[in-house]
């Protein structure tokens, strides 16, 4: 490791004080300490280190761009690796500009789609990483080994496609309890789709600018990367309740568009999730749904951006009670089965106050049962490209509401950040 | 929506000897503003940010701009200094029977969004010039004024009063009165007063360099200070280059995200 790590910096420092034989080549990346406290007592420490990131990109000719960033974390609170240095990539990718129509990037990458604000239906590609939520989104979503390929056939359209050749779960923790009525409760590994050709996913894109609005039009076919939690009962002198966490496929096909008028913009997204579960039968897979988003920026000034939006799930060929009695004769608690539709609201307040502060709000609510999800992040900017960011990751509500059963989770943030 | 101009227009333009007739406030100001002999720009442009305290933040930006036809530009911007706003974008398609389109790109966020228009008053990029500073402004969007001649920096100037010219111009761009001080020998803005809405003084620019690239008068240091909120910005513009080859492809979503080689 620590031969890795001197050959590392090494090669950064060496692109950085040498000339090479790409055309262009830039160095950078950050220093960053980190601390965040629990909010829940006894307030353990949930992370506390640092973190450097070293970015490298250049041009090796006109026709081809690389571009690499690596972390050197250093978690002092990691339970799994208690003050070991972790080194990973974070994006590192190669970008061909062969002919005029078509830009391609190959290597591990973060792909977004979508127009809405924090929730985007059509956002399938970059797993979450839901344990992680903090001021970065390198923190909380999870890098793609992907090869993309963008079509050009003219300046207001562009195809997308995208081919994973490997499967990416979401990460989310699997808390369970240890008995079950008279049942002990045993978690198998997941079962992840192998890793072979025949399981690639991919997704296409189509969007266009047009002079009133944009849109676009997507597909997804692959893997579901929440898992769907299958249980199986053994009966006999000491019965048993087994759970394995499995990946189905899927297939997602989503539609967005934004238009601005005056000092609005409005946005909307949403998708059809196609699922194996096509006539809602299997209790452990989520039904074949819809969920859309539609949303509103409003600048009030440069300085004051409010956006709020609706979110709506609606299930097909689903009925909660049939879905309870189906989990209760699984062994499983009846109260987990969600309702065939669930609707919830987003806000996000932004406010740049002067040329050193920014504070923004970032709240979801689930509306029947009004669990939430708040983050309010402030920064302070307290030299160029030197950033104090404090905030708190705060889930509320019913034990077992969505972001009720993660209140666990909440916990305040601190950290200062110097690019370069 | 009236159009956005280009970026550094607005206050300047290209020397021109004209009759030695009297000339009317309105024939001062048509002959700065239409001697802006160029189709296409880049420059770099470094932009200081001086609050009341006098702390202050730095910006460069790199600038590629064109007329795409006589009353709308294509404006594409990218972040390269300071390394936390390093690679931001914004992409600004001014259309002459509708709101501009703008986009901006967040590299953090790895997304482009396209963004409501705060209105020609907004502020451009956080500093105190607005977007209808730093555009070039229709000549119909105010009625001139020659209050007489003086001299800046040792040089005689015709000093122009610009009323708005309707109320629709007085809400968008926020100002009740400017006072404009243009060279007379190259017609170029070399000093303005802005006054708000309620004609109390708002900003001063003045404008401690300028120089002619391709024969055309570019001022290349405006120091803008809003008095009332004792703020300054500095746009100082280097390394610029007129009617080089940029093509409309750049002024897209494609090289917001991607970035000018």
């Amino acid at each position: 490791m620590k031969k890795l790590l001197i050959f590392v910096v090494l090669f950064f420092l060496a692109g950085a004080t040498t000339k090479t034989n790409a055309q262009d080549f830039s160095f950078g990346g950050y220093v960053k300490f980190f601390a965040h406290p629990n909010l829940n007592s006894p307030y353990r420490l949930d992370k506390l280190g640092t973190r450097l990131q070293l970015k490298a990109q250049g041009s090796a000719s006109e026709a081809v761009d690389f571009f690499t960033a690596i972390d050197f974390n250093n978690d002092l609170a990691d339970s799994l690796n208690p003050g070991k240095m972790r080194i990973y990539p974070v994006e590192s990718y190669i970008d061909l500009f062969l002919v005029d129509w078509l830009d391609i990037r190959i290597g591990n990458q973060f792909i977004f789609w979508g127009t809405t604000n924090w929730i985007n239906p059509t956002d399938n590609i970059n797993p979450w990483d839901y344990v992680n939520i903090s001021a970065e989104v390198e923190d909380y979503r999870v890098p793609v080994t992907a090869a993309k390929f963008d079509f050009y056939p003219s300046d207001s359209f562009t195809l997308e496609f995208v081919w994973l050749p490997v499967f990416q779960a979401n990460k989310i923790p699997i808390e369970l309890p240890d008995r079950m009525g008279p049942l002990a409760v045993n978690l198998n590994s997941p079962e992840l789709p192998e890793t072979k050709l025949a399981n690639s996913q991919f997704a296409f894109r189509l969007s266009s600018s047009l002079p009133w609005f944009d849109y676009s039009l997507s597909y997804f076919h692959g893997y579901d990367k929440n898992f769907s939690l299958y249980s199986e009962t053994m009966f006999g002198q000491n019965p048993q309740i087994f759970f394995t966490p499995k990946y189905e496929k899927i297939d997602i096909f989503g539609a967005d568009f934004v238009t601005t008028f005056d000092k609005f913009a409005l946005q909307g997204e949403g998708a059809f999730f196609k699922t194996t579960d096509k006539d809602g039968k299997n209790i452990f897979v989520e039904n074949n749904h819809l969920k859309y988003v539609l949303g509103a920026d409003y600048y009030f000034s440069d300085k004051v951006t409010l956006n709020l939006q609706f979110i709506q799930n609606i299930r097909f060929n689903y009925d909660k009670t049939t879905e309870e009695k189906a989990r209760t004769q699984n062994g499983m608690p009846p109260d987990t089965a969600p309702d065939k539709t669930e609707q919830s609201a987003s806000a996000m307040l932004k406010i740049n106050s002067g040329d050193f502060f920014t504070v923004q709000i970032i709240s979801v609510v689930n509306l029947k049962d009004k669990d939430f999800f708040l983050l309010p992040i402030l920064n302070y900017n307290l030299a160029d490209a030197v950033n104090l960011y404090c905030g708190a990751t705060i889930f509320s509500g019913k034990e077992s509401s969505p972001f009720g059963r993660n209140k666990k989770y909440s916990r305040f943030f601190l950290e200062l950040k110097y690019g370069f | 929506m009236r159009k956005f101009g280009i970026l550094v227009v607005v206050f300047l333009t290209a020397a021109t000897i004209l009759p030695a007739k009297k000339l009317t406030g309105y024939e001062i100001m048509k002959t700065a503003l239409n001697k802006g002999g160029w189709k296409t720009m880049s420059a770099s442009v470094e932009m200081i940010l001086t609050n009341a305290s006098g702390k202050m933040r730095r910006r460069i930006i790199q600038m590629y701009t064109r007329k795409r036809t006589e009353n709308e530009s294509d404006m594409l911007m990218r972040f390269v200094y300071p390394a936390d706003v390093k690679g931001t974008g914004f992409l600004l398609i001014e259309r002459e029977n509708a709101d501009d389109l703008r986009y901006l790109y967040l590299p953090a966020l790895r997304r482009i969004k396209r963004i409501a228009s705060s209105g020609k008053g907004g502020n451009f990029m956080s500093s105190d010039f607005t977007y209808y500073d730093i555009g070039k402004p229709k000549l119909d969007d105010w009625k001139y004024k020659l209050l007489g001649t003086e001299t800046v920096g040792g040089k005689a100037c015709y000093k122009i009063e610009c009323l708005p010219a309707s109320e629709k111009i007085k809400e968008e761009t926020g100002y009740g009165k400017i006072i404009r001080w243009i060279r007379k020998d190259i017609f170029l803005t070399v000093k303005s007063v802005y006054y708000d809405k309620g004609l109390a003084k708002w900003k001063i620019l003045t404008v401690p360099d300028y120089s002619q690239i391709g024969g055309v008068w570019f001022q290349t240091d405006m120091v803008l200070r809003d008095i009332q909120n004792n703020h300054t910005s500095e746009m100082i513009f280097s390394d610029i280059k007129i009617n080089n080859i940029i093509p409309s492809k750049f002024f897209t979503k494609r090289f917001l995200q991607r970035g000018v080689k």
